[in-house]
């Protein structure tokens, strides 16, 4: 292929009108398939030098970090974990945006050594893209525990670029791997690139259309073969981008598109789509050989968490194992903290005084708020978590939780920022980003509004628990998630629109990777510095000054009919429920001083307790979880929900008062 | 995910309660939801080579 002139024409005084200072760096962009290793080879190449950030204006994770290879200076940047080159995911459209227009110097494809075929059906497509190739052939430790062999030069010949052997868990051929690239990247526009070939048939229409676009002279970034490819896989994106240039190609491409779809009787899509499998396939079987293996560990533990009994009781068994883990070592933790905090001074909710002393006053409390639930709850909930996750356990989860989650109009899959929601519920709304479809997304975020997360659960035990029993407190929790089962199905009603599918890929269990669960804790923990704790300490200071300035009592005696008349609740918890819009766990605190007594039980009955814990639970989304619904999805959903949500708690708690009334 | 006309799959096993389907294509194993699984539409290996 001749046409790559056009590009390198073009392409490094681009990169040194944007950074001078980058100008003699080279780029090296990691793309491959999800769960791969991908990440675990990143965080190897670059160490504590990464900027996690946006990709722009696109709600897709960015991260970039630095590597020092033998005194050059290397940008490493990690693509997110795609299938595919269409339009099927924002994931997708960033990737090949970025190798189009960024030029990145050298693309390493991650592949996964244990599923060849599948995973060099997106190198063919990397190919295609004509970048600068390695192929990294990483886990062929797990590939040998399959009973697969793989001949590496072989699998060079047949792909036309060089390929590296990796486990890149133990560091094994990393530094090979690096210095391969930055060959290939050092020695670009010298190598002729590869070209595969499609069956005759389609491969002459591409060769066609690609001459017609080359003599078009059309400007574009992307290479004529792939606009050709693309235009025959009737690719929305290029389609649009094309047609406005060339009316010509368009129909050209259309005619071409529909001779191949007229031969094959299929959609001229799925043709390319086979015949890229299918050369995939037949590089997979020339270049591997599987000999039989005994059951192997992995596919043992693989019948017992999705067996019909078993199954279900080890998906309940590490669910309760993870609330258990948390509670306990966050109890442990959050002692701790506070003990430590304590001596620097207690923190009084009630506190009155000089306009300094009450705005200090409520700073403090936010931030020992912020360190004595957040950091001690939140964080080792998030380590097991993504411990569980990267072991592959979740995935077994979702799959045997799939037929639940339909039933609010999910699929398996949202079961991970769900279940990120009992820890807090913040950077649970930011990961509903893993759900295909708006729709989704926003019935996911809903539903986590409602999840029982640390400081909801500090409530539960604080007031039911503690003072009338772990029955109810055990009860307030399933009636939590009934509730969300039941909102649910009325938001799945309501929000129009179609359920998408569960489409999951089984990976192998594996022992998790340090790298890869620190770094996973870190991105969710991140949303809860800059969102959870400035709401808190400003949030804390504010309440604190209505409080002193007397606003709040006036308030809380306009909520009689609401409070005392439907709920039951004694007209004084109307503070302690507008003091929990800021942070939950402030019912409990506040509460406390609002009575005078550490003793609840004598100013609340049982019924009570449980119906302000009930209220305090679902009443609105905490301050911050409405900030995060805000930049999510924008201010009306966020104040749609939160409607929502008090709605939800007026109605089952005036019903659980009336109900409780009757038992206790 | 590989799962193009022609290609050869094997169901691993079926999750209970009408759950989804993990199916064996192409060396790699994918969870496939009911109402996707039943877009696939399959013909028996063993059939197919008998008639032969």
């Amino acid at each position: 292929m001749a046409h790559h002139s056009t590009k390198s024409a073009n392409k490094k005084p681009a990169q040194n009108r944007r950074d001078p200072a980058l100008a003699r760096n080279l780029t090296i962009a990691l793309a491959g398939n999800a769960n791969v290793g991908k990440s675990v080879v990143f965080n190897h190449l670059t160490g504590s030098s990464q900027i996690i950030g946006n990709w722009p204006g696109k709600t897709v994770e960015r991260a970039q970090g630095l590597l020092n290879f033998e005194g050059r200076k290397v940008i490493v940047v990690d693509l997110p974990g795609i299938y595919s080159f269409s339009t099927f995911s924002m994931e997708e459209i960033v990737s090949r945006e970025y190798i189009a227009f960024e030029h990145p110097d050298v693309v390493i494809n991650v592949v996964d050594a244990s599923v060849l075929e599948r995973n060099l059906f997106f190198t063919i497509q990397l190919i295609e893209m004509e970048v600068q190739l390695v192929v990294c052939l990483n886990q062929m430790d797990a590939a040998k525990r399959k009973g697969i062999t793989i001949d590496q030069e072989r699998l060079e010949q047949a792909l036309g670029v060089p390929v590296v052997s990796t486990v890149a868990i133990r560091g094994e051929g990393l530094y090979e791997l690096t210095k391969t690239a930055v060959k290939v990247a050092e020695n670009k526009n010298q190598s002729e690139k590869p070209c595969l070939k499609y069956g005759v048939e389609i491969e002459e229409r591409i060769e066609k259309l690609a001459q017609a676009i080359k003599s078009e002279n059309l400007a574009s970034e992307y290479p004529p073969r792939w606009i050709a490819i693309k235009l025959l896989e009737n690719d929305p994106e290029i389609k649009k981008s094309i047609g406005s240039k060339s009316e010509k190609i368009a129909h050209e491409s259309e005619a071409l598109a529909a001779e191949i779809s007229h031969m094959h009787k299929e959609h001229c899509f799925a043709v390319i789509a086979s015949e890229r499998y299918s050369l995939a396939n037949r590089i997979a079987a020339d270049v591997q050989k599987q000999s039989i293996t005994k059951t192997t560990l992995s596919e043992r533990l693989d019948w017992v968490t999705t067996h019909r009994v078993f199954g279900y009781l080890t998906s309940t068994g590490v669910m309760a194992g993870l609330l258990l883990w948390t509670f306990t070592v966050g109890g442990l933790l959050s002692t701790m903290f506070s003990n430590a905090l304590n001596f620097l001074g207690p923190v009084n909710p009630t506190f009155s005084g000089s306009l300094v002393g009450i705005l200090w006053n409520g700073v403090f409390g936010g931030l020992v708020a912020g360190i004595t639930l957040v950091i001690p709850y939140v964080i080792p909930f998030y380590i097991m978590l993504a411990m569980i996750e990267d072991s592959g356990i979740l995935t077994r989860v979702a799959f045997m939780m799939d037929t639940a989650m339909h039933k609010i109009g999910l699929h398996g899959k949202a079961l991970i920022p769900l279940i990120l929601g009992y820890g807090c519920n913040v950077p649970a709304i930011r990961a509903c980003r893993i759900m295909e479809t708006k729709r989704e997304r926003l019935l996911a975020a809903f539903a986590i509004t409602f999840a029982p997360c640390a400081a909801r659960t500090i409530l539960i035990l604080g007031l039911v628990a503690a003072f009338v029993g772990a029955g109810w407190a055990l009860a307030l929790y399933a009636i939590d998630i009934a509730v969300i089962f039941a909102l649910g199905r009325i938001a799945l009603k309501v929000v129009p629109g179609q359920s998408t599918g569960l489409i999951m890929e089984i990976h192998s269990f594996k022992i998790p990777s340090l790298s890869v669960v620190s770094k996973q804790t870190w991105a969710r923990t991140k949303s809860l510095i800059y969102i959870v704790f400035p709401t808190y300490i400003a949030g804390s200071a504010l309440v604190q000054i209505l409080y002193a300035v007397g606003v709040l009592k006036p308030l809380s005696d306009a909520l009689y009919p609401l409070t005392v008349a439907w709920l039951g609740l004694p007209v004084k918890t109307g503070i302690l429920l507008i003091l929990g819009i800021v942070r939950k766990e402030f019912i409990l605190l506040a509460s406390v001083a609002v009575f005078g007594s550490t003793n609840l039980a004598l100013s609340l009955t049982p019924v009570q307790l449980i119906t302000l814990a009930l209220i305090g639970i679902l009443y609105i989304p905490c301050l911050s979880t409405i900030a995060a619904l805000a930049k999510e999805f924008g201010w009306k959903t966020a104040t749609t929900i939160s409607a929502a949500n008090f709605a939800t708690a007026l109605i089952v708690g005036g019903i659980a008062f009336r109900l409780l009334s009757l038992v206790l | 995910m590989g799962l193009t006309p022609g290609t050869n799959v094997n169901v691993v096993r079926v999750a209970p309660l009408k759950g989804p389907i993990e199916v064996g294509v192409r060396g790699a194993r994918v969870a496939l939801g009911q109402d996707i699984a039943s877009n696939v539409f399959v013909d028996s290996l063993q059939k197919h080579k008998q008639s032969r």
